[in-house]
């Protein structure tokens, strides 16, 4: 981790808010990216992106820096929020129920936004390890290392999951005839 | 040279493609061995191109202010447990309960003191030969909030609890804690407690203060000496063996209800047994005023799952009881208990359930069709499961009209695999717990399955048990034979106490147990089998080395 986020993070648990607005200047962006991918909703992702950063206000006394590095251990914690969100709405993102519009003058548009609604209920489909693994790989563009320190895993595992994942996506595009 | 793994040749093909250095074909050309297996994953992965790309943005200046004006006015937790400081945390408790509780607070101030002598002996008796292990704390719903030296701080889901750490749900929480050995408490709402002990290393040694409100105590086997699990609370100590219990305190009384296993109550003097269909009540001021057979449940939804599934049912606010395909099995659901497919039905007890959708889970563990039997308030029913497939979800509406107990099937639908494999309960696994799970075996007489049922996906849809003529449609059944058959299920449990009382062995029951203890609970178990259980007073003045004197 870097030093200027080892010093950041040893004022904060120490209770300087200052210096926890600088990490939150450091990694807001970065975890609101992962969490309007999750929740496919700007303004939801925004505001639990507050709930996530004030947590970690107030558990970062207890985070220590030989655990998880701090961006995993805030990444580990957007995702329980989005567990949270996710049992208290429960979304369902059936395949049946998706309208596919046709729009002469924009068919690209159109096209791209039936592929990723499609893409999105296939993705719904898969088991939440699954479904992280491929969010982390190719919407955040993590590497299978970076990965591996978010999920808490080792990079080796991330791979063998990575393909798993990658396995039942393939199946399910399968079953749902192929992607439009 | 050996060969590549495939993961890291999939690794190394989506990375050059996510480059632009290369194209699909490119990688299939390089690995002509792996073609065959890499093509449809690499046509997978160009598939979540589809998603669109979200760029990072500086955070919103009006955000961020609004941001750091909540910041500064929220509290942050206290570090991490360290063994000097959870002694001064149990001091602070001990200061926040003092002034404000009267005499409640003095009942607290003393439960502290226990818990820093308790803690201090512990910390002399056990050097270097047991762990200090937290507990994992899953909440399910409303307000769960753990003290801190600045006051009451929101739990996370999945945080861990040290020793010394006190936590309280308020009117909605509800939240679960897991034990590194698989035992869970179930915290209730309204309900507070402190860990006093939380180690599972050579033998497990967990203490409780309970302080208000209801835990349900799920306590897994250990036959390890020196194994203990004990709630304290102001009128009361209890002490388990292998037990799933509650214990809820009242206005002015502390009271046990033994689901499985052995309880031990002890208030002042005085000690009793509290074993399985029992409840024990021990009054304010430390007086045990009786052990007495519980009265059979009034709402009472009981499930025979006799086909070869192994079930769980999740209540609406998360939390399961039940038996997943591994034999991992767990009993969440305050006041609710199962057992296990070991060649027979699977049997799933719940006592007065909250009203809300409870969702059946049922995960093939053998070939063939069956039944689940539901009972409720005098009546049953009976769900075929007929190629259902091999995970299958039943929704069910449970509602109370006129005090009256209400289950129906409102819904059924296959799982897919992927689903049927999440994690569809909340079940922390430790190792502990995965190693004692034992292979489940379906019922070994396949039960014949009524006409009339439904088929598919889409089936499952309730229909009058047809076997017998007193189960015909409509006709109510025989509410005696019910209740003979909650009894049996109680009778069962007491039936395996008194197995476990003839075993002999290094930690066994009987080891554990004074002669004239021994002698006691015999007694106590036979008088059930003779039907004259009710009122069994308690031993005033008994010895007390069946309880915290073994500790």
């Amino acid at each position: 981790m870097e030093r200027a986020v080892v010093s950041l993070v040893d004022r904060a648990r120490e209770g300087d808010a200052d210096a926890f607005g600088l990490l939150y200047d450091r990694f807001h962006p970065e975890i609101l990216r992962y969490l309007t991918h999750q929740l496919r909703n700007a303004d939801a992702a925004e505001d639990l992106a507050s709930q996530v950063f004030l947590k970690a206000w107030q558990a970062i006394p207890r985070y220590e820096h030989r655990g998880v590095p701090f961006k995993a251990w805030l990444y580990r914690m957007a995702k329980n929020q989005v567990i949270d969100t996710f049992r208290k709405q429960r979304p369902t993102t059936d395949l049946e129920g998706i309208e596919i519009a046709v729009d002469s003058e924009a068919e690209d548009h159109v096209l791209a936004q039936e592929r990723t609604a499609y893409l999105r209920a296939l993705l719904d489909r898969l088991t939440p390890d699954h479904r992280e693994v491929l969010t982390l790989r190719f919407m955040m563009e993590k590497s299978a290392a970076e990965i591996g320190e978010i999920m808490g895993r080792k990079e080796v595992t991330v791979r063998g999951l990575q393909m798993r994942a990658l396995r039942s996506l393939r199946k399910e595009i399968e079953t749902a005839g192929g992607m439009p | 040279m050996s060969q590549p793994r495939f993961e890291d040749v999939l690794e190394q093909c989506i990375a050059d493609l996510a480059s632009g250095r290369r194209e699909i074909a490119d990688c299939l050309s390089e690995w002509p061995d792996f073609a065959n297996r890499l093509q449809p994953l690499l046509e997978a992965a160009v598939a979540m191109r589809a998603e669109p790309r979200i760029t990072e943005q500086t955070p919103d200046p009006a955000r961020r202010a609004a941001f750091m004006a909540e910041l500064r006015q929220t509290p942050q937790q206290s570090p991490r447990w360290q063994p000097l400081r959870a002694l001064s945390s149990i001091f602070g408790a001990l200061s926040f309960a003092g002034p404000a509780l009267g005499r409640a607070g003095v009942v607290a101030s003393a439960a502290a003191v226990l818990a820093i002598a308790a803690l201090a002996a512990t910390l002399v008796l056990d050097q270097g030969t047991t762990t200090a292990y937290a507990s994992t704390v899953s909440v399910f719903a409303g307000g769960v909030e753990q003290q801190t030296e600045s006051g009451w701080v929101a739990i996370a889901d999945g945080d861990q609890l040290d020793e010394g750490a006190r936590l309280r749900t308020d009117s909605e929480g509800s939240a679960l804690l897991t034990f590194l050995d698989g035992t869970t408490v179930g915290v209730e709402p309204d309900s507070e407690l402190l860990i006093e002990m939380a180690r599972v290393g050579d033998t497990r040694r967990i203490r409780l203060q309970q302080f208000a409100g209801r835990l349900w105590n799920d306590v897994v086997a250990d036959a390890a000496d020196g194994s203990i699990y004990v709630v304290s609370t102001p009128d009361a100590v209890i002490t388990a063996h292998r037990t799933l219990f509650e214990t809820a305190i009242d206005a002015d009384e502390t009271v046990v209800n033994t689901v499985e296993g052995l309880v031990e109550l002890e208030a002042g003097a005085e000690q009793a047994f509290v074993v399985p269909g029992e409840v024990g009540r021990a009054q304010r001021h430390r007086q045990l005023s009786a052990v007495e057979r519980r009265a059979s449940a009034q709402q009472a939804l009981g499930l025979s799952v006799d086909a070869p599934y192994a079930a769980a049912i999740v209540a609406p606010n998360g939390k399961a009881t039940g038996v997943r395909p591994d034999g991992v099995a767990f009993q969440q659901i305050a006041g609710a208990a199962t057992s296990r497919p070991n060649g027979g039905s699977q049997q799933l007890e719940l006592h007065d359930p909250t009203p809300g959708t409870y969702r059946l889970l049922l995960r093939r563990i053998g070939e063939g069709d069956g039944e689940i039997v539901l009972t409720v308030g005098g009546n049953e029913l009976s769900v075929p499961v007929e190629r259902l497939g091999d995970a299958v979800e039943v929704q069910l509406r449970v509602t109370v009209e006129d005090g009256k107990l209400r289950v129906q099937p409102i819904n059924a639908r296959a799982l897919q695999a992927q689903e049927a494999n999440a994690d569809r309960e909340r079940v922390i696994v430790t190792d502990a717990a995965r190693q004692r799970a034992l292979p489940l075996h379906a019922p070994t007489s396949g039960n014949a399955t009524p006409g009339g049922g439904s088929t598919g996906s889409e089936g499952a849809r309730p229909s009058p048990r047809s076997e017998g003529a007193s189960e015909q449609p409509g006709q109510r059944p025989d509410e005696e034979a019910l209740r003979e058959r909650r009894e049996d299920l109680q009778e069962q449990a007491r039936a395996k106490l008194r197995e476990r009382l003839e075993q002999e062995g290094p930690g066994s029951l009987r080891d554990r147990l004074t002669p004239e203890q021994l002698e006691r609970l015999r007694a106590q178990l036979d008088r059930h089998r003779n039907g004259d259980a009710d009122g069994v007073r308690p031993n005033s003045g008994g010895s007390n080395e069946g309880g915290r004197g073994r500790d």
